[in-house]
């Protein structure tokens, strides 16, 4: 049962009411996307207690949303002056760096929260993101590898570490943290975008044929319709290629790539056109697979298999 | 039709897998990996995660946890059936956490009836708690008969005959514990403790010697023992035991203080004033002062004893002991009219007080454990939510515009 309202202007403190009234409408207004008003109430809140860390945590999120970043980076700072240990606070202030791609201070600041939090694996896993920007790979992967002792099925790890690896050169651990994130999530769309880049630079068309057609059952964009036509060049299926370069014309006409891609496509078509019929591997011919022993096909797969 | 397990598919060979396929109405020709993908893509959306749901009897224990008695004994009462003990014996734990102690009895009676030795146990706790010692104790007799050698029992037992006030008894039964178990030596400290508090002071020095044999640097035990020696009028060797102590630790007051006491139990006044006056040193407590203040007031020190009294009322104003001292001393400072003298007798020597002088301050044997405090987080929870993540941050930079050339 609430208490009479008489009670509650007895209080020693009349402004803590209207100090939780301020903070509770803000929480409101920020979940439900009304961001003018949350921060107009966050600022009440800080006016009535300015030392005051949640408000400040709260309005750097709703600044964060409104594309303030370095409004936002103001309010975390705050929020860190008033409570050091705050985890949401160095999780803001290191996202709102990361927005103004200052990524050497995100670094620093994943640094200090991590010594607070040494098992904060979002903070490991981040830091790992930042110094990946800061082209630091080894240290990187070293973030990475912390982030899988502590959780050895984390997919967003592996595939990171993967990514690292790729640019390190090592396309066959990078393929194996692939292979891994996708094992812990079979839908991880950005692991399947890594393996398309590894096969693309590999060479091998019918894996990024393949890879394509799942990750675009996840997300529909141009530009992997346009990997997949590449591909469907490669693999000599002219049909699907010219398909493919017309899908991503519709999703983004300004390619001027897809567009000489559907040239060549029609070109390809007057001379050759291949069709796998129910076989969806794409050329991803294996020898000594137990598949591709049976499979009647086996023969033109082997001439686009690199 | 039964869909196969996802651990099923991932380790089929290739028959099987080409077999499951078409059991599915799925494609099975192709490369094994890109069949066996397409196999487990099939069972992950098709299967459906059954969630968990408490059954009665879990969300009775649960309830009882909870600290919702009377919700969980309705529930226990539900799931009753003949020929079952362990909703008897959940019953039993509800009605004992609602305080219905006969009832709960009744329910661990049934249980145990029914071929449950536990419910034994059950039972005697709950009639501990509701004083009945004697019978928590033939309690743990049912349960050592089908399990004679279980050292939980055993111990329950003794607790119950302590708390009842057999301490011999007790004390027999720890012992036999402690032999049909002997790796369990660090529990003779505890016999001591307990033949201690039963005056059984030779039984409590030899249980602390056993314990001392385990652990041959034991503080407790050996100021214990020294207690036990001093208490048995083994006076020499208490004073050996608490020097132990002080060999190792010179600044332990409980050790001081004993010390002193055994020294003025062995007539040598000074060495007990200056022992104890070390102890009241590190550790200013009533007791100790108090030790210290008859020693003084016993060696004719009186205005020093009167100020270790004064220092023991600052301390807790109504000790008896202390205010009565004071005004013996305070009565005989007062100058005396001249009495009419008398023919000189000899003087009678004066006897140092035994039964009145300072007691050995016996230790705890168990320190109590300090709860952990928690540390409270501030702030909402909801800021998680902004954490960002770090998907589209990590990957390569899409090369879309990269035209690739054939």
């Amino acid at each position: 049962m609430s208490s009479p309202p008489e009670e509650v202007g007895e209080r020693f403190l009349p402004s803590v009411d209207r100090l939780e009234a301020a903070v509770h409408a803000g929480r409101k207004a920020l979940e439900g996307g009304r961001y003018d008003d949350a921060l107009r109430q966050f600022n009440e809140a800080l006016r009535l207690k300015p030392e005051y860390d949640v408000a400040w945590l709260l309005r750097g999120h709703a600044l964060r949303r409104m594309g303030d970043f370095d409004g936002a980076l103001q309010s975390f700072a705050q929020t860190l002056r008033h409570n050091e240990e705050s985890e949401e606070g160095w999780m803001g202030l290191a996202a709102s760096l990361h927005e103004l791609r200052r990524y050497k201070e995100e670094a620093e600041a994943y640094d200090q929260l991590t010594k607070i939090h040494p098992r904060l694996v979002e903070a490991w896993l981040n830091k790992g993101a930042a110094l990946h920007d800061l082209k630091d790979y080894k240290g990187a992967i070293a973030c990475y590898d912390k982030v899988l002792s502590l959780r050895p099925e984390h997919a967003a790890a592996w595939n990171n570490k993967g990514a690292a690896l790729l640019r390190l050169g090592d396309e066959a651990g990078a393929a194996g943290c692939f292979d891994e994130a996708l094992h812990f999530n079979p839908d991880f769309f950005d692991a399947m975008v890594n393996r398309i880049f590894l096969s693309q630079r590999q060479g091998h068309h019918g894996d990024v044929a393949f890879w394509a057609d799942r990750a675009l059952r996840v997300r529909d964009v141009a530009w992997l319709w346009y990997a997949k036509g590449l591909a469907h060049l490669g693999l000599l299926e002219s049909t699907m290629a010219l398909k493919a370069f017309e899908r991503t014309l519709e999703l983004d006409p300004a390619l001027k790539e897809a567009r000489a891609g559907a040239r060549r496509a029609k070109s390809l078509r007057e001379k050759v056109d291949f069709y796998r019929g129910v076989y969806e591997c794409f050329g991803t011919h294996l020898a000594g697979d137990p598949g591709c022993a049976e499979c009647e096909i086996a023969a033109r797969c082997r001439e686009v298999t690199r | 039709m039964s869909l196969p397990s996802l651990a099923e598919v991932e380790h089929a060979d290739w028959a099987t897998l080409e077999r499951i396929a078409a059991r599915l109405g799925l494609n099975p020709k192709g490369r094994s990996g890109v069949v066996r993908m397409r196999v487990l893509d099939h069972v992950r959306h098709r299967v459906r995660l059954e969630s968990w749901r408490p059954g009665v009897q879990q969300q009775a224990a649960l309830l009882t946890r909870l600290g919702h008695p009377d919700s969980a004994a309705r529930l226990w009462e539900s799931t009753i059936q003949l020929d079952e003990p362990a909703p008897w014996v959940g019953l039993g734990r509800a009605q004992l956490g609602a305080g219905e102690l006969i009832e709960a009895t009744k329910a661990f009676d049934r249980a145990a009836q029914m071929g449950d030795a536990s419910a034994n146990l059950h039972r005697a706790e709950s009639l501990a708690a509701s004083g009945n010692y004697e019978e928590a104790a033939r309690a743990c007799d049912a349960y050592l008969t089908a399990r004679p050698r279980d050292l939980r029992a055993m111990l329950l037992k003794a607790g119950f005959l302590a708390h009842g006030g057999w301490t011999d008894e007790a004390a027999t039964v720890m012992r036999d514990a402690f032999e049909t178990h002997p790796n369990l030596r660090e529990l003779w400290r505890g016999l001591g403790t307990l033949l201690l508090k039963g005056n059984r002071v030779e039984a409590a020095a030899e249980a602390y010697r056993e314990a001392l044999r385990a652990d041959a640097k034991d503080e407790a035990s050996w100021i214990n023992r020294g207690s036990a020696l001093l208490l048995g009028g083994r006076t020499r060797e208490a004073i050996g035991a608490f020097r132990e102590v002080l060999e190792a630790n010179p600044r332990q007051a409980i050790a001081l203080n004993d010390l002193g006491v055994a020294y003025l139990r062995d007539g040598q006044a000074k060495s007990a004033a200056i022992n104890l006056e070390r102890a009241a040193k590190h550790m200013e407590t009533p007791q100790i002062l108090l030790n210290v203040a008859k020693v003084q007031e016993a060696t004719h020190q009186r205005s020093a004893a009167l100020e270790s009294y004064s220092r023991i009322l600052a301390l807790k104003p109504r000790d008896a002991d202390a205010v009565a001292a004071r005004k013996r001393l305070q009565l005989s400072k007062a100058p005396r009219r001249p009495a009419p003298r008398k023919a000189r007798r000899p003087l009678k020597k004066r006897r140092v007080p035994r039964k009145k002088t300072a007691k050995p301050t016996r230790r705890k044997s168990r320190p109590h454990p300090r709860a952990a405090r928690k540390s409270r987080r501030r702030g909402p929870r909801e800021a998680r939510r902004t954490r960002p993540t770090s998907k589209p941050r990590t990957r390569p930079k899409p090369k879309r515009a990269r035209s690739r050339s054939r």
